[in-house]
């Protein structure tokens, strides 16, 4: 159950992290405005813990996928870290993207019920 | 409440949750959590109570995901294994149970001592959890309440008048039912012997109001409680007893006083209210208008309506009062009405005794854990080498305390199968011995899962408490420490050890001293208790309870000439002397009461003083010795014409003081010439209440008042008189088959029953502060026999240089004795600052008794010293070559 740290580089992402993705994908953005766009884009009153984002965003950084902007803070004290999507990100967050889509086309295939609230 | 000081609680909470990531995840994000977890709270979904209870939900479940994970990462990265992890700890787990199965010695002695702890204080607080805090077994039991009609001028007034209690169901509304009861007792008879029923006339509405339905069969209606028609409803016990548990037994026919009684329901196992009820009577409605507020014999008990609460009861309540009052100005004068929760009615005083018990148990934990506490100690310095060298290896402090803090739980955990194990066998053998000094004892009760958590938590919360000591120590490990221990030397901390455990062993000995002191005051007060005179010559006199059938002797005369006939059988007896019946035993507080009037000195009613009053027949004051001071006793077959009264010496010195109260008329009414009684003797006091002096008290002939159940005494000519109970069974049989005889038992005995509840205590705490002082005993003997251990070697030098050995083994004394001495005093303090707590429950002794201080002093001297004494002498067999070729 510890080993799969070790190959982080490999290891899938998890929903937090193609999230944060998703969101820098739009644009640099400051960690709590991430989380309240993961927030309104799942909608259904969900909410997003701050640790498990600030745990995502150590994750992506230390794999290369993002960066915090330096200096960035601006005007806004309160506004903290400020985060930009590398290219690295980019392309993983493509590959992702269409491993889900593959997921999909299969899942369509097999008839297996994704609806509005599909699970 | 401001909105500021809400935020500050509220991120200051936050923020110790943050403590649950790791150091280096906290350190980088610490800022950018709080700001969101600020921001998230101006969020309009997480304003108010809800909004901010599912804030923190979301806050805590977050914190406690992240940071589990994030440690997990942490360590898998950082390192291959040994970490907090649960299979880390699984792994130290067994190697410290290995560890401690090399150790048998400490293991045992932890286990047991812990053990015991736990043990004695799950059983204080079973008993606790069953008297105290379990709800009575009626449905919405907090909802009872018992109402007593209390007189201003009389304490001891609280039974209520039938027509006060129709006023107050009529004129208030706090009440969903209020019912009455009166209680009596029964003779019933049939197949087999007679049986003495407990029966109570309740109103109709009783069962309702109690919220019990009867298991088979109907409660009685209004209807026939009003007609009085003959109906019953028996108890699960009666029903067992005379029907075998058949359901024929509803419709049929009981025989009470030698009238029948339809059976028209029976009520559920265990409900038994009030006072071990065996049957349930309608109790017909007292319609008298004055009478009915005259006679004050009943008992009431309401349901409150939900959300009334019983203040707001007594309000109610009060405002009825004044009206009575006004009404009645005679009979009312004075009278009031105060609601008790049933539970606290029923608990009454006796509540607490459990809690001085509580405390008691506290400290005899206490005492354990330091006991533990300071083996553990010793333990962790043999084992500063091992605990060095892993810190020389790279374990961090946190892991070292984390390894003392897993050896302390798993003791901890045999400790509670120990401690449970003992408290259920402790449970039963407390109430075997409190009997009726434990209130709901008899009550159903399965030992309760929060008993059960209970001793848990205690064992858990004792591990913790006695591990902090090693954490502390293997906090301060230094280097040099380190290296000492290292090289296989003495490490300077020895001695700061050898002061810890005693300044453990102190705190051990001054419990010891205070749970002692505390024993000894409630053995003096029971011995106090016992030693007091009661006015009559107890010993050697035999008691039991008679009921005669009502309906055989309707008239007072019969009573009486039954009375006067069994007394002569009685007599008879080859080796009784003398025999005699009372209403009221000797020691009874619960006896019956009138008021005194006195010819010639008219007092409006309300003002009239109560007396004691005790009908019994020709010969009983003479068997139980009450002297008589002045004038005549009366005999058999009186009175002839003129009614008579004995009084007593408190009665005559506070009525006639200064006059002869012989000749006088008392307890009649003015508009009744023949209700008059002459004093026509004074006899000596006799004690209802042992720890109060005697009150006015007066004793009048059977044939003058009509009293159907009666206490028997006979007087054994020599010999034990339990001897003689088949024969005055007997007798009293041959004179009246229907009579049931119930509670054959010494006078003794019986006056005993008076001092169960400080008994129980007494007992109890003895038991207590017992192994409290043998707990310490074996921290004294262990801290000495470490000292000796220790310090072998300077021993033998000194020996070698030519000290005596008694001067040796003196000098180890000595110091524990110091120590003692240092406990005795801050005993002292602390017994004399807590000892105000048990003033009230103690009798004939203050709390700070002198000479209980000084014995329990002596007592953990003497103690001290014997305990040391072993080490002691260990010290003075050092070998001086031995113990210096050894180092």
């Amino acid at each position: 159950m510890t080993s799969h740290a070790h190959a982080a580089d490999q290891a899938p992402l998890s929903a937090v992290a193609i999230e944060v993705l998703l969101t820098l994908a739009e644009g640099e953005q400051h960690g709590y405005a991430i989380k309240r766009h993961i927030e309104t884009r799942l909608g259904d009153g969900y909410v997003q813990g701050s640790g498990s984002l600030y745990q995502a965003l150590q994750r992506l950084e230390r794999r290369g996928l993002i960066a915090e902007v330096p200096g960035a803070a601006g005007g806004d004290a309160r506004r903290g870290r400020v985060y930009t999507l590398r290219p690295e990100g980019r392309r993983t967050l493509a590959t992702e993207l269409g491993r889900m889509r593959r997921v999909l086309a299969h899942a369509r295939r097999q008839r297996i019920a994704i609806g509005p609230e599909g699970s | 409440m401001s909105s500021t000081r809400r935020l500050d609680v509220g991120r200051r909470i936050f923020a110790l949750l943050l403590r649950g990531y790791p150091p280096a995840f906290r350190a980088r994000y610490r800022e950018d959590l709080i700001d969101a977890f600020d921001r998230d709270r101006d969020r309009p979904e997480f304003r108010g109570v809800i909004g901010g209870l599912r804030l923190w939900r979301h806050v805590v479940g977050d914190v406690a995901h992240t940071g589990w994970s994030e440690r997990r990462d942490q360590r898998a990265a950082s390192s291959s294994g040994a970490g907090f992890g649960p299979a880390a700890a699984l792994a130290e787990t067994r190697q410290i149970i290995r560890g401690l199965a090399r150790r048998p010695g400490f293991a045992l002695v932890a286990i047991l001592t812990l053990g015991l702890g736990v043990g004695a204080t799950t059983t204080v607080f079973a008993v606790i959890d069953r008297v105290l805090l379990t709800p009575l077994p009626y449905p919405d039991a907090d909802r009872l309440v018992r109402v007593y009609e209390l007189e201003r001028a009389n304490a001891d007034a609280q039974m209520v008048a039938y027509g006060n209690y129709a006023d107050l169901a009529a004129q208030t509304d706090a009440f969903e039912q209020l019912a009455i009861w009166a209680y009596n007792s029964h003779a019933l008879t049939g197949d087999g012997p007679a049986r003495q029923l407990r029966t109570r006339e309740t109103s109709a509405n009783f069962g309702q109001t109690m919220g019990v339905r009867p298991a088979r069969g109907r409660w009685f209606n209004d209807d026939e409680a009003r007609q009085g028609v003959p109906v019953i409803v028996i108890g699960h016990s009666l029903w067992q007893e005379a029907f075998g548990g058949l359901d024929t037994a509803v419709g049929r026919t009981l025989q009470l006083d030698a009238a029948p009684y339809e059976i028209v329901g029976v009520m559920p196992e265990g409900f038994d209210f009030p006072s071990r009820a065996d049957a349930w009577i309608p109790l017909a409605p007292v319609v008298d208008p004055v009478g009915s507020r005259q006679r004050h014999r009943h008992n009431m008990v309401g349901r409150l309506r939900v959300g009334v609460t019983p203040a707001a009861a007594r309000e109610q309540m009060d405002v009825v009062a004044a009206r009575l009052e006004q009404a009645f100005p005679d009979l009312n004068k004075g009278n009031y009405f105060e609601p008790r929760l049933l539970l606290d009615d029923v608990v009454a005083n006796r509540g607490a005794s459990l809690v001085v018990l509580a405390g008691a148990v506290t400290a005899l934990l206490l005492i354990a854990c330091v006991n533990i506490a300071s083996l553990s100690l010793a333990h962790a310095v043999s084992r500063t080498r091992d605990l060095a060298l892993r810190a020389a290896l790279g374990a961090s402090t946190r892991r070292l305390a984390w390894l003392v803090t897993i050896e302390m739980t798993v003791l901890a955990a045999a400790g509670s199968v120990v401690g449970l194990v003992c408290s259920t066998l402790g449970v039963r053998a407390v109430l075997a011995l409190g009997g009726t000094a434990i209130p709901r004892a008899d009550e159903v009760a399965a030992v309760s899962g929060r008993v059960f958590l209970f001793a848990v938590g205690v064992s858990l919360l004792c591990a913790l408490a006695v591990s902090l000591l090693p954490i502390l120590r293997s906090r301060r490990l230094t280097t040099t420490e380190t290296a000492g221990a290292l090289r296989g030397g003495r490490s300077s901390s020895t001695r700061s050890v050898v002061q810890g455990r005693r300044v453990l062993v102190g705190a051990q000995l001054t419990l010891a001293f205070v749970l002692a002191v505390g024993a000894g005051l409630f053995l003096q007060s029971y011995s106090r208790l016992q030693a007091v005179e009661t006015g009559v010559d107890a010993t050697g006199v035999l008691t039991m309870n008679v009921q005669l059938p009502g309906g055989k002797y309707p008239e007072s005369a019969q009573v009486a000439r039954f009375m006067d006939d069994l007394v002569e059988r009685l007599e008879a007896i080859p080796g009784i002397e003398r025999a005699g019946v009372t209403l009221t035993p000797p020691v009874n507080a619960n006896g019956w009461y009138n008021t005194l009037t006195i010819r010639d000195r008219p007092v409006p009613r309300a003002d009239r003083p109560p007396i004691s009053y005790v009908v019994a027949g020709a010969g009983y004051l003479e068997t139980v010795r009450v002297p008589l001071i002045a004038g005549r006793l009366y005999g058999p077959g009186e009175p002839r014409g003129e009614m008579i009264a004995v009084i007593n010496e408190a009665a005559a010195a506070r009525h006639w003081p200064g006059e002869d109260p012989i000749g006088q008329q008392i307890l009649g009414s003015a508009d009744d010439e023949a209700s008059w009684a002459r004093v026509i003797g004074v006899v000596g006091n006799v004690r209802q209440d042992l720890t109060r002096e005697a009150a006015p008290e007066v004793y009048v002939p059977v044939a003058q008042d009509r009293v159907l159940g009666f206490v028997v005494v006979a007087r054994a000519a020599s010999g034990d008189p339990m001897s003689l109970s088949r024969a005055v069974e007997e007798a009293i049989g041959q004179a009246e088959p229907d009579a049931p005889v119930t509670r054959a038992m010494s006078l003794d005995e019986r006056i005993g029953l008076n001092v169960a509840q400080p008994r129980f205590t007494a007992a109890l705490v003895s038991m207590l502060a017992g192994l409290a002082v043998l707990l310490a005993a074996t921290g004294v003997f262990g801290v000495v026999s470490y000292t000796v251990a220790q310090r072998r070697r300077e021993f033998g030098i000194r020996i070698a240089m030519g000290a005596t050995r008694s001067r040796v083994a003196g000098q180890v004394l000595r110091e524990g004795i110091a120590v003692a001495g240092a406990a005795i005093l801050a005993g002292a303090v602390i017994s004399r600052l807590v000892g105000g707590a048990v003033a009230d429950m103690l009798f004939g002794v203050t709390p700070a008794d002198p000479s209980v201080y000084l014995l329990v002093g002596l007592t953990i001297l003497v103690v001290t010293a014997a305990a040391g004494l072993a080490p002691a002498r260990r010290a003075m067999s050092a070998d001086p070559l031995t113990v210096l070729r050894d180092d």
